[in-house]
């Protein structure tokens, strides 16, 4: 005989330790399961519990489903309600038990016994799948035309969740709902509401054809409660069944959302019971109780979602403004759910309370603030936004990190789908970027940069208002470093804004205490103010000297060298570099004359400073790293958008000679650099700019974007201004389409000096018919995995760059040779031809790839059959490296790595050691099989890289193989 | 509509859920460990609802015991706190003023009368008198067939 629970749960409970605890239930576990074992035992029930137990407190205890459904057959009442209990608790939804229970529950459903039966049905509602319902479908159908209330609502109940399995069950309960509507008992009755709106949720139709039954005897139901004086039984805080009522609110609510089931007299009769319900529950609301809310909550809620009654709205609205003004947060955060739910009801009812709603987005409360963000967001329309912004923004500053992301992202959502116009756009978007640049999406970036590119007329607009962000924020920035150089003991941050830009806003001078985070947005509405609306570059006017001329006070701190770039600028100089790469023409300031301190262009108009091509260059380098191998916060993303940014300053036609020739010095080094992707774009940008001819045309400001829409909303700013333009799908639209033909460009003599393999150089020998899909390959491939692939469909858009593509690309011989830069390896195509005649197995001579770091390399190629006739035979190979060691010392640590296109499968074998000794002492040899899946339709061409220790230090070396010996 | 219900101790300790959802043993484990972090993670001033999962989280504290109830975005969070107070008053009434060991020892209590008060995810019965008398002519069903066997 095991022991009762009671000492079982005290021992448990007196454990000191974790392990104690274990040794315990373990015994426990062992000792259930030999009594068990007994079929004489008279204690099943006792040991099914503690098994229960043992359950809860979350060990295994899965070896007393048996014996509770062994129990479910037992005569004795106690161990029948055990085993349902353990049941519903342990058994999962398909578990193998599952289909020994339906007898025992047909069999219980039958029973005399009132208290078996509902037994019976609280089983099958916990445990039962749809495959038990459909067996027991019957019975359940007798269940509920019991004589006894206890087992109709139960019936009723088991109904609902046989339903939510499936649906089609629904038919056969439908006749029963009026029935059991118009039942006395509060508990049938509310059971009924629940099976009538299951089924309405599955299928309408079964419902609608007699709603106006329903609303009747719903409406009926509903007063009887109101008539009722307080019987007692079902009374809470003066309301009579406040559950009920709510339910039967929530019915109404169902019933008559439809406009065609407005019949008058039904109207009048909910109308009527509405009002009574409300004046009811209104006057009951002095003392804040849960019951008399939860009823004029859902009252409210049916009143303003079904009646068209001016008073009775107007009453409804009213009580629900009170919630609204309560000092209670549940009572607040109710009222906002129901805001949120009228908001497209009634929009003139949310916009009133505009400004409340508003101030909750700064609750304390983080559920409160939730709900505002969404509230918020339903209910801004083009409006409305202006005004509200700066609170929306501030709001966004002062958010904590457990709603700042949502907050932004909703912020950001209200902006592109209801600026007024491109102008507002931009100034929102970088605002939110200045304060909460690293939450923003990237799909609100794109989405600007690609309503900014479908917008011709305001682009110029867009530059300047860019290009003076980027100005600023770099300024404030190179100050925020001056003063801490100057004063170390200084306590701000590099990073804090609101110093900095405030000391722009304020002046030196002036005082720091009204910083706030929102500087950006008071800085501009104060050039507003001033009627400054085309917003040139010479504004903000407090930032000159006073009409003084020489260089623009900004510009020169902007380019302000070794000032960091901070990681949460990242996203707004990403922008803002696009934009002064894209439209530098309409930045630098067309030529003029210098008269009086001013500077006074072709046109007449007048400029206090004027903007160089060269004072841009020196901008955007001085976002650049001072060497190629200082730390940056910067990405590589960001370096190699800087550097595409200054390929496109120095192609546009107000660059001269010399100012190309600085910017390549600036962007010469980075072919060197650590990253790949930032390498191929800087030697890209050198090796177009190598070729003038082609310098303009490459480079070209992009034409707007036709994109692929893929299942994204299309902006709502392009509707508005009826263009067909829509949304890029890529996050980096601002480069990429560019990129894309620069990508399949050759190279020239800097990849034969080679940092690392360049494939589009070896690409370039050897013309392929799948030129398309393989520049994405090497796309991919290039972009190392970090960078999206760029988008190849908007080739075709490219009307004057693609011929030169096209050409250089190589696929048309009509080219001009000038045109063609000659590859490295143009010779390549020859040691394709078969050198020997012999069919099968092969091993070449070893071919030397030079000395590496002071390692010799040679290469023998392995073909198991090779076929002098058939290239295809080729595409199985495994190459063998030797490596000798040429200088005096000792290398260790000898590690191979190779890595290739995606069409080639690699497998590295191990090597024969990882230590070279001085003088050719000995050799390390390591094979490399190669298979190449598109059957030698692409060469098979990889990258290599040794690393190794050689007097304590590690040694990096990188090398192509671009041909393998024959 | 209800689609769990957990009752949780101050210190995290779970004392008893119950499911009206197919949901799978890992995800109810997960569910149960975050919903118990976001209630307990609560201050008292605090409103009583949190979003979570597309549900709405609704809670309250009754001395060191936290009776939570996830229930649809579109349901009346209010009502839902009358349910909560509807049950414990119930278990106050059976037990005689209840306390944490009551529901430690008699465990399998509390899930009957839970089971007398809500049915399939959906509130049964209103009338606190009704689940008493249910309780104990259940309780009184049970102690005939028992006679000279022991009890738990």
């Amino acid at each position: 005989m095991t022991r009762p629970l009671k000492d079982f749960v005290l021992s448990v409970r007196n454990c000191d330790t974790k392990a104690q605890e274990r040794d315990i239930i373990s015994k426990e576990s062992a000792a259930i399961r030999t009594a068990l074992k007994d079929p004489t035992d008279k204690l099943k029930h006792r040991n099914l519990v503690k098994g229960l137990f043992i359950h809860l407190m979350g060990y295994p205890a899965h070896f007393i489903k048996s014996d509770a459904v062994k129990a479910l057959a037992s005569p004795r009442f106690f161990e029948k309600r055990i085993g349902y209990l353990v049941l519903s608790v342990l058994l999962g939804q398909n578990d193998d038990m599952l289909t020994l229970i339906p007898n025992s529950i047909n069999n219980d459903l039958e029973s005399g016994n009132n208290f078996v039966v509902a037994l019976g049905l609280t089983g099958l509602s916990t445990i039962g799948n749809a495959d038990m319902y459909r067996t027991l479908l019957p019975q359940l159908e007798k269940s509920l035309q019991h004589q006894h209330t206890f087992i109709r609502k139960k019936a009723c109940l088991a109904a609902v969740r046989g339903i939510r399995l499936d649906p089609s069950f629904a038919e056969i309960f439908v006749p029963h709902i009026s029935g059991l509507l118009s039942e006395r008992s509060h508990a049938v009755v509310i059971s009924a509401t629940s099976l009538l709106e299951t089924i309405y949720n599955v299928s309408p139709d079964m419902i609608l054809p007699n709603s106006k039954n329903y609303v009747q005897l719903t409406a009926r139901a509903l007063r009887a409660l109101l008539i009722t004086s307080s019987s007692g039984q079902h009374d809470i805080a003066g309301i009579t069944d406040p559950f009920l009522q709510v339910r039967l609110l929530r019915v109404l609510r169902l019933l008559c959302i439809n406009p065609h089931q407005h019949v008058p007299q039904y109207t009048e009769i909910v109308n009527d019971v509405l009002a009574q319900v409300i004046s009811i529950c209104g006057a009951s609301t002095t003392k804040f109780a849960n019951s008399p809310n939860a009823v004029l909550y859902e009252c409210v809620h049916t009143i303003l979602t079904i009646s068209t009654d001016p008073p009775l709205r107007s009453h409804a609205l009213n009580s629900m403004m009170r919630f609204f003004t309560n000092k209670n947060n549940n009572a607040r955060y109710v009222s906002l759910s129901l805001l949120g739910r009228i908001v497209d009801l009634d929009r003139s009812v949310v916009q009133k309370h505009r400004s409340s709603i508003i101030n909750c987005l700064g609750d304390s409360d983080e559920s409160i603030r939730r709900r505002a963000i969404s509230v918020v967001s339903d209910m801004m329309d083009k409006d409305t936004l202006p005004d509200t912004f700066s609170t929306l923004l501030m709001h966004v500053s002062r958010s904590d990190s457990s709603t700042k992301r949502e907050m932004t992202e909703a912020v950001c959502q209200i902006c592109e789908r209801h600026s007024p116009t491109l102008r507002w756009m931009i100034d929102a978007v970088m605002q939110i970027l200045s304060i909460a640049g690293q939450q923003v999406p990237e799909t609100t970036t794109s989405s600007l940069i690609s309503t900014i590119l479908a917008a011709p007329s305001s682009q110029h607009f867009a530059a300047q208002r860019l290009c003076t962000y980027l100005l600023i924020l770099r300024s404030a920035r190179a100050h925020a470093l001056v003063k801490k150089r100057e004063d170390p003991s200084c306590r701000f941050k590099l990073a804090d804004d609101s110093y900095s830009l405030t000391l722009f806003t304020t002046g030196t001078t002036g005082s720091f205490s009204e910083a706030n985070s929102t500087s950006f947005a008071s800085l501009f509405s104060k050039s507003a103010e001033m009627g400054q609306d085309e917003f040139p570059l010479d504004l903000p006017p407090y930032f000159c000297k006073n009409g003084q001329p020489g260089v623009h006070p900004l510009l020169s701190l902007a380019a302000m060298k070794g000032v960091p770039v901070l990681e949460s600028d990242e996203p707004i100089l990403r922008v803002c570099v696009w934009a002064v790469g894209e439209f530098s023409e309409y930045i630098v300031t067309p030529p003029g004359t210098e008269e009086n301190g001013v500077y006074v262009m072709e046109d007449g108009t007048e400029q206090f400073v004027p903007v160089t091509g060269s004072d841009l260059v020196d901008v955007l380098s001085a976002l650049l790293p001072a060497s190629i191998d200082q730390h940056t916060l910067a990405s590589n993303h960001l370096l190699s958008e800087i550097i595409l940014a200054l390929a496109k300053v120095m192609s546009r036609p107000f660059a001269d000679a010399s100012l190309v020739s600085r910017t390549r010095s600036i962007i010469e080094p980075f072919q060197r650099h650590m990253n790949m992707f930032v390498q191929e774009v800087s030697c890209e940008s050198n090796n177009i700019a190598d070729q003038s001819s082609m310098l303009g045309a490459l480079l070209k400001k992009m034409p707007p974007l036709v994109a692929k829409e893929e299942g994204r909303p299309v902006n709502m700013l392009l509707n508005r201004h009826d263009q067909s333009w829509l949304k890029s799908d890529d996050s980096d639209d601002e480069d990429e389409p560019q990129e894309m033909p620069t990508q399949t460009l050759p190279k020239t003599e800097e990849t034969a000096e080679g940092d690392l393999l360049n494939l589009t150089a070896l690409l370039g020998a050897t013309t392929q018919p799948t030129q398309q899909s393989f520049a994405d390959q090497l796309a991919s491939i290039l972009s190392g995995g970090a960078q999206p692939t760029a988008p190849t469909t908007q080739a075709p858009q490219m009307d004057p760059t693609e011929a030169l593509i096209s050409s250089i690309m190589g696929s048309s011989s009509s080219t001009p040779a000038s045109h063609t830069p000659l590859p490295s390896n143009s010779g390549s195509t020859s040691t394709f031809q078969p050198l020997s005649s012999t069919v099968g197995p092969r091993l070449t001579q070893p071919l030397s790839l030079g000395v590496k770091g002071g390692i010799a390399i040679q290469i023998e190629c392995q073909y198991p059959s090779f076929d002098p006739s058939n290239p295809a035979s080729r595409s199985r190979v495994s190459c063998r490296f030797l490596f000798t060691n040429t200088t005096d010392s000792t290398i260790s640590n000898f590690v191979l790595k190779t890595s290739g296109p995606t069409y080639l499968q690699r497998q590295n074998l191990p090597p024969s050691g990882d230590t070279l000794f001085p003088n050719s002492g000995n050799t390390i040899a390591q094979a490399v099989r190669f298979i190449n899946t598109t059957e030698m339709q692409h060469p098979t061409i990889f990258k290599a890289r040794i690393e190794f220790q050689r007097d304590g230090q590690a040694v990096i070396e990188d090398f192509d193989v671009n041909e393998l010996p024959v | 509509m209800i689609h769990y219900c957990f009752l949780i101790n101050r210190l995290g300790k779970c004392r008893m859920e119950q499911w009206y959802d197919i949901v799978s043993e890992k995800d109810q484990a997960k569910i149960l460990r975050e919903t118990t972090a976001l209630v307990l993670g609560r201050t008292s001033k605090l409103c009583n609802f949190i979003e979570y999962r597309g549900l709405k989280i609704v809670y309250k504290r009754y001395a060191s015991l936290f009776f939570i109830i996830a229930i649809d975005p579109t349901d009346n969070e209010f009502i839902t706190l009358e349910i909560i107070q509807q049950y414990v008053e119930s278990l106050d009434t059976y037990f005689g003023s209840v306390c944490e060991l009551d529901l430690v020892f008699s465990f399998h209590k509390a899930y009957y009368l839970l089971y007398e008060l809500i049915m399939s995810g959906e509130i049964m019965e209103t009338s606190k008198k009704v689940i008493y008398q249910a309780m104990m002519s259940q309780d009184l069903n049970e102690a005939v067939d028992l006679e000279n066997v022991p009890e738990v």
